[in-house]
């Protein structure tokens, strides 16, 4: 009996947060009024809770005999709650005592001009946390053993950075993409702002290094199929799409794309150029293997050609090939899967203007390329010539929340600058001109490179948006305004590069519901905090890296692929994963089977033995959400620690 | 396409269902139906499980009087597999809470033959004793309910029949069809590949066929939904007579739970809860809670209502729980553009997520 009273009482401390909460809810009065509260044994207060002297008064008063479990009000649970818990337990009292009452967040912030009603919400709170925290049972967490191997997917500059992180600390590491050759979209691009690095000239070395590296297994032309599990003990199904190619026969000689009768432009110089049905995405591919396309392919389409078959002296050609699914074990996850252009299709006010020369950045970065179609030289789609008149067009797509995508694409200013630069290089007598809202160079050395692109390449900046593009004859007449001096602009070019707004790639939206992770509300990977925890995401054990989580430079990308693989390390370091143990439980006399709560579960951790009729909970899987909670209509699921029970005694505790 | 078969034997449209659940049971399709037969004594028809076929004279399911809501029954007869087949003769409104329970995996439906028929509705069972009382011809007072919902549904019918719209049975396995057929006739048609599995070389055809049929279901139909209520404005004040006797939650079909959370102990309701809580209150109504508790009721059935109102005849204070839940579930299932028991294909709405649906509370 002595025991359980002991368990029952309760310590408060009421947190100032500076003025934070103190200048709206009169702390005083708050302390007077759960003073004689049952079940309180003290009341302090404290100006910042979370310092230093805060954690050591909050210690001493665990440490004291006289209390089974504490409140904390103050800011939200999501800032300090691991602060507490973490306290308690250096002072010998079980973690899962500590309870917060968010009497910031959810009560000083949005109350600030109602101060005594705000007192008095404050109050109730924390008299609802206090009948929660007396009915809290002592918990002790789960442990998980972990797998030490990763799977990073999408194997563009981001995906191969965090790869070689990861493998060069001793983690075997699996590198996807859907892709036949790693490298991604920095495989595409001719030379890098502000430097004017040649992209493939430094690309190129990491792709060997990858390729060589013996603790990264690579997996392209692949697909995620399926993912279950949890963090430390993934296990992803893994769709190797058919290549009809033998990979551990082909060398990648390229004699069978020699004879291949069938041209289709290829995705890879966005369409500038052709590549044959069997092809290797570009002459420095890793893997070197050559893929068919079905869809092209003479043989897959009549039955009849086979002169790859003929042409390859290695028998390597497999027509009979099918997708087949792999299954591995990971115990992290890092989504590296980069990003696509918005369609310029979608831009109605320029459509009527479309012609070859219209074309967007990526593929005047093919223009550009010494590797590209032209080998590097700026010559029209459409006859070969050379442009003399050159118009770029910023932010299409970008910042224009009424029509398109509303955040800005980040990268555009700088390449656009590059772009206008690198022709200039290429045609010193052409005169190319940029539409810009305004430019935006944050970044070492961003700022001088444009200013250099204005000054020294006498680039024409034109400040204002393009209202129309239309075809007369050979050109493309460019209709826009200078905001400046507040004429409208005619321009007559020879040539229109759009920068199109970055978007996730496509696919995203299907993987981040394999991955059960979240996406914002432009479909670009949501991070679990903006600021704090930019790199991971709320499902535990899976990581962000690069413009899948949002857009940006090659700098930013490598950095945050670095960031994403430290956290990994972190994460493996342990040899055992613990898991809060506030998760849901099945009252199995209650149980009436009817598989709510199954439905409900986004974790996939509750499953309905069928013959028994039973629901049940996997304790690690379950994230403590509470959604079967809520769906039970018989209150047979409960949460630990947040059982109906404590529901029930904190709304009757201040209704 | 009326069956003409036998006619001049049969006088009525009882005796046609008769004749057929007899076929069904001696020929074996089935070993046991499940139908409500009239009570010695004349004055209470109720559901009886038969096994042997001369027992299926005197079973009368057009009797408009439902003293539970079968689906209970079906409930508590297949709680678990069965190796028997059974065929469960049940009202529209049955059929809808049998299927409701099958996605809630409360029964097993491997062996169940859901036989529907058209409902003309009933009177609540006091009414409907007290009416047939000091009959002779039992039968006749059926006839001329039958003939009142033809033209127009009486006065003292259940008020949940009155303003039901879902008196055919197109979601049964099996479904009898005697509206708009000339009496006695009846048309049998398997509604679902178990129907015509079970049943097969007894179906006398496409019910939906005649044309008279399908006017004068609409003519119900829009007669009744002039009926229906779109608000209730005074909840409070009609459950106030409520003595928390839990009658409405015993007798609903679809109320699965092994042990109810709004039992008092789950509630948690001690001695010095009721007087802290008056203290706090000034005053509390005794028994307590019974807004919650109806309010909870309506949260858990609201989705798979059928709006039977056997809870409103099993309610002895006289609260309209018929129309209030069918107020209530309505606006319910509109938003998930659901409709209970219509088919065993649609989700359950709080099973499935749809990122277009709810749009209108979200905050964008």
């Amino acid at each position: 009996m002595i025991k359980s009273a002991r368990l029952n009482s309760v310590g408060v401390f009421v947190c100032h947060c500076g003025i934070n909460i103190a200048s709206t809810v009169d702390i005083e009065e708050v302390k007077r009024q759960l003073a004689g509260y049952p079940g309180v044994e003290f009341v302090k207060d404290y100006q910042y809770m979370c310092s230093e002297p805060g954690q050591l008064l909050f210690k001493e008063a665990c440490r004291s005999e006289t209390v089974g479990g504490v409140v904390v009000a103050s800011c939200s649970p999501r800032l300090h709650e691991t602060t507490f818990r973490r306290a308690a337990a250096e002072a010998g009292m079980n973690p899962y005592r500590v309870e917060i009452a968010n009497i910031r967040e959810q009560c000083s912030w949005v109350h600030h001009d109602e101060k005594e009603k705000a007192t008095i919400k404050a109050v109730d709170i924390i008299k609802s946390v206090i009948e929660r925290s007396k009915r809290n049972e002592s918990l002790s967490s789960v442990s998980i053993k972990t797998v030490k191997k990763v799977l990073v997917v999408g194997a563009g500059i981001s995906g191969m950075q965090a790869a070689l992180n990861i493998a060069n600390s001793g983690i075997e590491t699996y590198l996807l993409d859907r892709e036949p050759s790693i490298g991604g979209r920095m495989a595409q691009l001719s030379e890098t702002f502000p430097t004017l690095d040649c992209s493939q000239c430094i690309l190129t070395p990491r792709m060997v290094e990858v390729g060589q590296n013996k603790r990264i297994t690579l997996m392209t032309y692949s697909e995620v199929e399926e993912v279950s599990g949890y963090v430390g003990n993934f296990k992803v199904k893994v769709r190797r799409k058919a290549a009809y190619v033998d990979w551990d026969k082909c060398t990648g000689c390229g004699l069978c794309s020699e004879k291949c009768p069938k041209k289709v432009p290829s995705e890879f110089d966005r369409s500038l150029g052709r590549r044959k049905a069997i092809y290797s995405q570009f002459p420095q591919a890793v893997p070197n293997k050559t893929v068919i396309d079905r869809e092209s392919c003479l043989y897959f389409k009549t039955g009849k050609c086979r002169l790859c078959v003929e042409a390859c002296p290695l028998g390597a050609i497999d027509f009979e090939q099918e997708d087949r699914i792999e299954e591995i074990e990971v115990g992290a996850i890092v989504v590296a899967t980069g990003y696509d252009l918005y369609e310029k299709e979608k831009i109605e006010e320029y459509r009527i203007g479309y012609c070859e020369d219209v074309i967007d950045g990526l593929a005047f970065e093919r223009l550009l390329s010494s590797s590209g179609p032209t080998q590097g030289r700026v010559l029209r789609p459409s006859d070969g010539t050379v442009p003399k008149e050159v118009v770029f067009i910023q932010c299409v797509g970008s910042r224009d929340p009424d029509h398109h995508l509303p955040y800005c694409s980040r990268i555009c200013c700088m390449y656009t600058a590059k772009h206008a630069m690198l022709y200039k290089h290429r045609v010193p007598d052409g005169q190319p001109y940029v539409f810009y809202m305004d430019i935006r160079s944050g970044g070492k050395n961003y700022e001088e490179f444009v200013q250099r692109t204005i000054e020294e390449e006498r680039v024409l900046y034109i400040r204002g948006r393009v209202a129309r593009l239309y075809r007369d004859g050979k050109k493309v007449v460019v209709v826009g305004a200078d905001t400046i001096s507040g004429k409208k602009i005619e321009i007559r070019a020879d040539m229109v590069v759009l920068a199109m707004a970055m978007r996730p790639s496509g696919g995203i939206g299907e993987l981040s519901k394999k991955l059960k992770i979240q996406v914002d509300q432009n479909g670009f990977l949501s991070e679990a905090h903006p600021k704090l925890r930019p790199v991971e995401t709320l499902t535990r054990g899976v990581f962000l890296a690069g413009c899948a989580q949002a857009p940006k430079d090659i700098t930013d990308t490598v950095s945050q692929a670095g960031a994403a693989a430290s956290m990994v390390l972190e994460l493996l370091s342990n040899e055992e994963l613990t898991h809060s143990p506030t998760t849901a439980w099945v009252d199995e006399e209650l149980c009436a089977g009817c598989g709510q709560c199954v439905a409900q579960c986004a974790y996939g951790a509750i499953e309905l033995d069928t013959r028994r009729k039973k629901a049940h909970v996997n304790d690690i899987l379950c994230q403590g959400c509470g959604a079967c909670v809520a769906a039970c209509p018989s209150a047979a699921v409960n949460q630990r620690n947040f059982s109906i029970s404590q529901y029930y005694s904190m709304i009757e505790s201040i209704v | 396409m009326a069956s003409t078969e036998n006619r001049s034997e049969k006088n009525t449209r009882r005796e046609s269902i008769e004749q057929f659940l007899y076929r069904l049971l001696k020929e074996g399709k089935v070993d046991a139906v499940l139908v409500p037969k009239r009570h010695p004594g004349g004055n209470i028809v109720s559901p009886v499980l038969i096994s042997e076929p001369s027992q299926i004279k005197g079973t009368d399911p057009l009797a408009p009087v439902q003293t539970v809501n079968a689906a209970s029954i079906v409930k508590e007869l297949v709680k678990e597999p069965v190796d028997k087949k059974i065929a469960a003769v049940l009202r529209p409104c049955e059929v809808r809470a049998t299927i409701e329970l099958i996605k809630l995996k409360q029964l097993s439906d491997e062996s169940l033959l859901i036989i529907g028929y058209d409902c003309p509705g009933v009177y609540n069972v006091k009414e409907y004793m007290h009416g047939i009382e000091n009959r002779e011809d039992k039968e006749a007072f059926t006839e001329e309910h039958i003939h009142d919902f033809l033209s127009g549904d009486g006065d003292l019918v259940r008020e949940s029949c009155r303003f039901c719209t879902y008196f055919t049975a197109d979601s049964a396995d099996v479904d009898i069809a005697w509206i708009g057929v000339e009496p006695p006739g009846i048309i049998v048609a398997a509604r679902s590949e178990k129907g015509r599995r079970m049943t097969g070389g007894m179906n006398t055809g496409d019910k939906d066929a005649p044309t008279v049929r399908k006017e004068t279901i609409g003519k119900i139909e829009a007669r009744r939904e002039k009926r229906q209520k779109s608000g209730i404005d005074n909840l409070l004040d009609l459950i106030q007579p409520c003595i928390r006797c839990y009658n409405c939650r015993e007798v609903c079909p679809l109320c699965y739970c092994k042990e109810c959370l709004l039992e008092p102990e789950k509630m948690g309701y001690t001695s010095e809860r009721y007087l802290s809580r008056a203290e706090r209150k000034k005053q509390i109504r005794m028994p307590v809670d019974t807004l919650l508790y109806h309010l909870t009721r309506i949260n858990h059935m609201g989705y798979s209502c059928v709006s039977c109102g056997i809870c409103e005849q099993a309610c002895p204070m006289d609260i309209p729980l018929g129309t209030i839940l069918h107020v209530f579930s309505k606006k319910i299932q509109s938003l998930f553009d659901y409709v209970p028991g219509r088919s065993r294909d649609d989700e359950l709405p709080l099973t499935t997520f749809r990122e277009e649906e709810l749009s209108e509370v979200e905050d964008v």
